[in-house]
């Protein structure tokens, strides 16, 4: 119940932000609402606000319904039909409220017509000389620092080196994705030059915000696991605290930037403004094929998007949409793997661990000491593999014995754990009953 | 100063990236000595590719425009007076010729030239 539970709370106020951020975008900001760019007669327009006023009636029914259909994911037991529920239901998070924003940005953009609102139909890009921002980053040395912080456990600590390392990479990709996952370019909303650079500066503040919070909390991760090793209790709640603190700080720099934006703008599109609608496709695709660049700065916050116009924009766009596809298909393989086959072999001179087609073979000579338990250890850490219902599986660290490897169905005892020559550890089982004592007591006659 | 890269337009988008720059020096918009961005800078704001931003500034820079430096990158070349360039005389020529075959009288052409060489001299 309690991993049920926890997975309920760290998915279910999904559909939650997702309103907010959807209602958000009725606001008016650089000029924009709902993806559209309006002048400022357009902000207190009868027509405009009913239609906005839809909008969010629709988004509130539709993300109170996908909220309410979670309440009964805390009741299934079954692991992989609890993570096929989840990942239908996080793409129905994603796609079911584009169906009426993709709408309304089409009601807008026809009444913006209608209206004589837009300007030109020519594709002209603007670029303001004096508003031109020389990039200041972050220096490298900030994040080099939490890198190093991240890997510094694998100095002490051997045993589970996968985590480490993923963690390590993790700060590494943070660091890449700071410098170069974002388009240095100005935030234009009109010939107001000051405007145009505190806009730059809020925007470029945030992003970097976000993804340098994500490295020290990863490095922070790192080392907890490391120090805590021994307290998994106090681990899992310090790395819930971590993964809650990196979203709160991501979550807050989006609405802040929005905010901001909003703020800095309310008296803006009463003049000559930016309007470059036409390369947002229902408000949520950008194609430009004049922009021979693939990363884009979304119009409002501080996420960025890419250039479908180009080449590897359709590719980037094609695997992200097969793996929002795919997120159902999550507990179908879980499923299978949850039921491949564990068995145990033993040969005249081999001991061989079966799951599924992998196979674990130890050499009989080279045993050292063999144990039968009737019960797991208690404090188990997944290094890397598996942690189902009925699959434990590669690499774990077993607290009073350390880094095993695992093959076994944790709800069939006995379990084998045995140990070689060379220092390295096995817990083994078999789904056949007897199975694992029948080895176990011709281990020991060999003995 | 607002560029507009109008990418319909049949001139080459170097061509109006030069014209703009040099009819903002002539309106004072951007003075000698002051920066232009990078080559990056400017292709990663506009979206245009780089090489077409390179072969702007080329071409402003050949025709002294403007100056690169090592340490102080691209600026606005102080203004001195210059022999006009053949290229100028010969484009200039075309636009008055263009204004005869239209029927624009000799007076108003001069008018119009000087009130455009005064939008740029006054903004000075």
């Amino acid at each position: 119940m309690l991993f049920r539970l926890i997975l309920w709370l760290s998915l279910c106020w999904l559909s939650i932000l997702m309103y907010f951020l959807l209602r958000n975008e009725t606001k008016f900001k650089k000029n924009i609402v709902v993806e559209v760019t309006l002048p400022f007669e357009a902000r207190t327009d009868a027509n405009v606000m009913r239609l906005l006023e839809r909008f969010k009636q629709q988004i509130l029914w539709i993300n109170l319904v996908l909220f309410l259909v979670t309440i009964p994911f805390l009741f299934i037991d079954r692991i992989s039909l609890l993570m096929t529920a989840w990942m239908t239901w996080l793409l129905f998070v994603v796609l079911l409220p584009m169906v009426p924003y993709v709408r309304t940005n089409m009601a807008l953009k026809r009444m913006k017509l209608e209206r004589g609102w837009k300007k030109t139909r020519k594709p002209i890009q603007y670029v303001d000389l004096a508003a031109l921002p020389p990039a200041k980053w972050i220096s490298h040395w900030v994040f080099i620092l939490a890198i190093v912080i991240s890997f510094m456990p694998l100095l002490w600590d051997r045993e589970m080196i996968f985590l480490y390392l993923v963690f390590g990479f993790s700060t590494i990709f943070f660091w890449f994705g700071y410098r170069y996952l974002y388009r240095n370019k100005s935030e234009m909303v009109d010939q107001n030059v000051n405007l145009t650079r505190v806009l730059t500066q809020v925007r470029r503040y945030n992003w970097g915000i976000v993804w340098l919070v994500s490295a020290y909390g990863f490095a922070a991760m790192s080392l907890i696991f490391s120090l805590l090793k021994y307290h998994p209790i106090l681990q899992l709640a310090s790395i819930l605290l971590i993964t809650f603190a990196i979203t709160f700080v991501a979550i807050r720099a989006e609405f802040r930037t929005r905010r901001i934006q909003a703020r800095l703008t309310a008296e803006s599109g009463k003049y000559w403004y930016v309007d470059d609608d036409d390369y947002w496709i229902g408000g949520v695709v950008y194609y430009n094929p004049n922009d021979s660049r693939l990363l884009i700065n979304s119009r409002v916050g501080v996420n960025s998007t890419f250039n479908l116009a180009k080449t590897s924009g359709k590719v980037l766009a094609v695997l992200i949409a097969l793996l929002l596809l795919a997120m159902p298909f999550t507990g179908v393989f879980l499923k299978q793997t949850e039921s491949q086959s564990l068995s145990l072999e033993l040969t005249d001179r081999m001991l061989v661990a079966l799951r599924g087609r992998t196979k674990e073979t130890l050499e009989r000579s080279k045993i050292t000491d063999v144990t039968l338990l009737t019960e797991l250890p208690e404090h188990m850490t997944r290094n890397w593999g598996t942690a189902m219902d009925k699959l434990m599986s590669v690499s774990y660290f077993i607290k009073g014995i350390g880094s095993a490897k695992l093959s076994l169905d944790p709800t069939v005892p006995p379990f084998l754990l045995v140990c070689l020559e060379d220092g390295s550890r096995y817990l083994i089982g078999s789904r056949q009953s007897g199975e694992a004592e029948a080895v176990y007591q011709q281990l020991k006659l060999q003995e | 100063m607002l560029i507009a890269f109008d990418f319909q337009s049949e001139i080459p988008l170097y061509i109006q990236l030069r014209n703009q720059i040099v009819i903002g020096i002539a309106q004072g918009l951007i003075m000698p000595g002051e920066h232009l961005p990078t080559i990056r800078a400017l292709a990663e704001e506009s979206g245009v590719n780089m090489m077409t931003i390179s072969k702007a500034y080329q071409l402003l820079k050949s025709e002294g425009y403007i100056m690169t430096d090592r340490r102080k990158g691209t600026i606005v070349a102080p203004r001195e007076r210059k022999v006009i360039p053949d290229a100028t005389v010969e484009g200039l020529r075309l636009i008055i010729s263009e204004l005869q075959v239209i029927g624009v009288s000799e007076d108003d052409t001069l008018e119009l030239c000087i009130k455009l060489y005064r939008e740029g001299k006054d903004a000075v």
